[in-house]
């Protein structure tokens, strides 16, 4: 039977946990600012599919690291 | 309802409040840096009043404001007495602030980080460490408010009409991204700065 122990998160590491979220944030702010501003023009809605496709992929992935990065410090800890 | 200390960080009922963050414009958020944040000088974000604000809820943020506008009546009358110096350049800060809300559009923003830098003492702002489980809810947080935007990019995706509607949701995900950027990199700051505890 296994007894795999998490491992502390670096402190550092935790800040860089927030900060990538807050770029993640940002790139999603663009992409919904850019369907949001071209939505009448018909330019707008050729790209809508493409930016919906980038700013889904952004969050789903983020959605996950997130709850893993949760968990990882619910697990392990940090180590300062 | 998270309770006790985290309510320092995060906003209870999940969406953070629009005030102390940077405005937005409509092509603002383009013109931004993904990586470098924009600095005033006065960052109103830092200051811990916006973390206590957004542990308040829409409702009682209401009440808040009320009281406010009948205490800036008072003061405007000369009701109260300020009895020391800093509560006096705390009522004295708080008519450039009170023009700014009643004058030309663009003027809150610097006069707000104006009057809440007069509020807090320098140094007042020293973030407490983060509690690990503060810090794992804020992750949680975040991991949430990814799952609400990937909803409302599906919402739109499904939407045959390119019109107002998808205007309204992407207009709805772009705030939520906002504010989550801006809170997410604060509790980025106020780790580095307050460190992390157990």
């Amino acid at each position: 039977m296994s007894t795999t122990k998490t491992l502390p998160v670096h402190a550092d590491d935790a800040i860089e946990y927030f900060r990538s979220c807050a770029e993640a944030f940002a790139c999603l702010s663009v992409l919904l600012g850019a369907i949001q501003d071209n939505a009448d023009d018909a330019a707008g809605r050729v790209a809508k599919d493409a930016l919906l496709i980038s700013g889904l992929h952004v969050a789903d992935r983020f959605a996950s690291l997130a709850d893993g990065w949760r968990r990882e410090l619910e697990a392990g800890g940090v180590q300062p | 309802m998270l309770a006790g200390p985290i309510s320092r960080y995060a906003n209870p009922h999940g969406l953070p409040s629009l005030i102390g963050v940077r405005g937005g414009g409509t092509h603002n958020r383009l013109k931004w840096s993904l990586t470098m944040p924009e600095s005033h000088g006065a960052d109103v974000r830092q200051s811990p009043y916006v973390s206590r604000l957004a542990g308040i809820e829409p409702e009682g943020a209401h009440a808040l404001a009320l009281a406010a506008l009948a205490l800036f009546d008072a003061i405007n009358a000369g009701k109260l007495v300020a009895t020391d110096t800093d509560t006096r350049a705390l009522v004295e800060a708080l008519y450039p602030l009170q023009d700014a809300l009643h004058g030309p559009e663009g003027r809150l923003p610097a006069a707000l980080a104006g009057f809440l830098s007069t509020a807090e003492p320098k140094g007042a702002h020293r973030p407490y460490p983060m509690r690990i489980s503060d810090a794992a809810s804020l992750l949680k947080a975040c991991s949430e408010s990814f799952g609400w935007l990937a909803a409302i990019l599906g919402a739109i995706g499904k939407n045959p009409d390119c019109g107002g509607e998808v205007r309204r949701l992407a207009g709805a995900g772009r705030s939520i991204a906002d504010d989550m950027e801006d809170l997410a990199e604060g509790w980025s700051e106020d780790m580095k700065t307050g460190g992390v505890q157990a």
